[in-house]
């Protein structure tokens, strides 16, 4: 039987573009932690020239992150709303408090970070001096403190694909892929991040050799997710061929992200050396633009594919 | 014997809709509805091939969901279910975050382009409240809406009920909706060319 539309109404979302914005940063701060944090939890020397701009890289990239939040509020001045009115069953209610602890406890990390490795810092002079003192009254080390930021990081990146995953009805989102898919997502965007800031220091071959590998290893997982996202939305429902449809029509997606974001940074990224540095500057921000791409793909198409049933 | 407690409702009957909107024009005039966002609406679709074809009016609004997604996420509790079962928003309390209109299945919110907070059918409460009916069932000219409240046995509406096979809006959800269908050709395909 064939349908025709003749008339039907479909309310606008008023999620634009600073949603996927802010979804996209948070995942760079957190990507960079994680590179950061391979050497102070998991005592990887070779990181250790880089766990300090990489912590310092993540500091950075979540400053947009509050202001993208308070921009997409259309009551920017109620925020504090959030923080009176707490919602258990709300997934954004959890996030809020994630977005102010994790910025929190990362400048404490820089701070002991930097007092580790004797570097000062102006800025967090005072923070520094307190870290220094807490150390020696909590007990709570560089590697504990760590593990501590990384937990609430990773937390802080997963809960956007919880607040995704919930919505009824939309069949984009509702997958327990997605989780993965945008934590694999930031930490490739993040490392590839801490790749360009690397570059522009003094780098070592054999760390840049090693993010390379992170990136491909990351990018090969994103592929992973991508095709296990294809099988299951086209052969589950209707709802998910529709939406599977309409993900592939959407050139920020295939062109953008697959083949932009992922397919020619694996390709460029062979062999990585410090001689071809153009070239891994180029496939680092090609990946940084494929992340990007992703975020405003999986949001947008997630509300247009539902709207196909209202 | 009605209860204390009230669970108002609505049956659209699709077989006595003819599609003038004016549900939605008076909603919009007795509820300052913006111009581009809709709380009462009829969606129009052509099914069949010809020479059996046959076109289908959906009457929608909010569903005011017992297990109402837009209450479940709502961040600062500023979505809420009345005492009678009727969704509502505190508009006051609303940080126009939009998360509730992206959640709702049934796109029935909106976000107020003036008052920038979240906005929806509230079953015209302040008229209810008068003893009126809500201004898209006072106005519908082919009686096609009934309004009333599910939990006295003897109101139009659940007698209605009891006389007519009804069906929801997207039953597979779980919200447990208290608007209901006569003879609607829903759940079945996608709005856009399905076949």
């Amino acid at each position: 039987m064939n349908t025709q539309d003749v008339y039907v109404v479909v309310n606008a979302s008023p999620w634009n573009y600073l949603v996927p914005l802010y979804i996209f940063f948070k995942g760079l701060s957190v990507g960079a932690l994680c590179i950061s944090v391979l050497y102070t939890v998991f005592r990887s020397e070779r990181f250790k020239s880089l766990a300090f701009p990489a912590a310092l890289t993540s500091l950075l990239a979540f400053i947009p992150v509050p202001i993208l939040l308070l921009a997409d509020l259309h009551q920017p001045l109620r925020f504090w709303h959030l923080l009176v009115n707490f919602n258990p069953t709300s997934v954004i209610s959890w996030g809020t408090w994630l977005i102010i602890l994790y910025p929190l406890c990362l400048l404490w990390y820089i701070a002991r970070l930097g007092l580790s490795q004797g570097i000062s810092i102006p800025v967090l002079k005072g923070v520094q001096e307190s870290a220094s003192t807490s150390q020696s009254t909590s007990g709570l080390g560089l590697r504990g403190l760590s593990i501590l930021t990384l937990s609430l990081a990773l937390l802080a990146d997963l809960y956007t694909a919880f607040l995704l995953g919930v919505v009824k009805g939309k069949v984009l989102w509702n997958s327990a892929l997605l989780p993965g898919y945008f934590l694999t997502s930031a930490i490739v965007t993040g490392a590839a991040l801490v790749l360009i800031v690397y570059l522009n220091k003094k780098p070592e071959e054999k760390t840049v050799r090693t993010l390379v590998r992170i990136i491909q290893g990351a990018l090969a997982l994103e592929i992973f997710f991508a095709i296990s996202q294809w099988i299951t939305l086209g052969a589950t429902s209707l709802q998910g061929q529709k939406a599977l449809e309409l993900l592939w029509k959407d050139p920020m997606y295939l062109i953008g992200d697959i083949f932009l974001g992922i397919l020619v940074p694996l390709v460029l990224l062979n062999k990585p050396s410090l001689n071809k540095k153009p070239v891994l500057m180029i496939s680092a921000l090609l990946v940084i633009l494929g992340g990007l791409l992703l975020r405003f793909s999986i949001v947008g198409v997630g509300i247009q594919a539902a709207a196909l049933w209202n | 014997m009605p209860t204390e407690k009230k669970r108002y409702g609505m049956v659209i009957d699709t077989r006595k809709c003819v599609g003038c909107m004016s549900c939605t024009i008076s909603c919009k005039m007795e509820n300052g509805v913006p111009f581009d966002g809709f709380r009462a609406w009829v969606d129009m679709k052509e099914r069949g091939v010809f020479p059996r074809v046959k076109r289908n009016f959906i009457p929608k609004l909010c569903n005011h969901c017992e297990n109402a997604p837009c209450v479940t996420v709502c961040p600062v509790k500023a979505s809420y279910i009345n005492d009678d079962g009727v969704v509502l928003v505190d508009q006051k309390r609303c940080i126009g975050c939009g998360y509730c209109i992206v959640a709702c299945p049934y796109s029935a919110r909106y976000l107020h382009e003036g008052l920038k907070v979240a906005d929806k059918c509230t079953f015209c409460v302040h008229r209810v409240s008068m003893g009126l009916e809500p201004a898209c069932v006072h106005n519908c000219m082919g009686k096609a809406r009934i309004f009333g409240d599910f939990n006295d046995p003897l109101s139009e509406i659940s007698q209605y009920i009891t006389k007519n096979g009804v069906q929801t809006l997207r039953p597979d959800l779980g919200t447990n909706p208290n608007v209901f269908y006569v003879d609607a050709e829903i759940n079945k395909l996608p709005n856009k060319g399905g076949k």
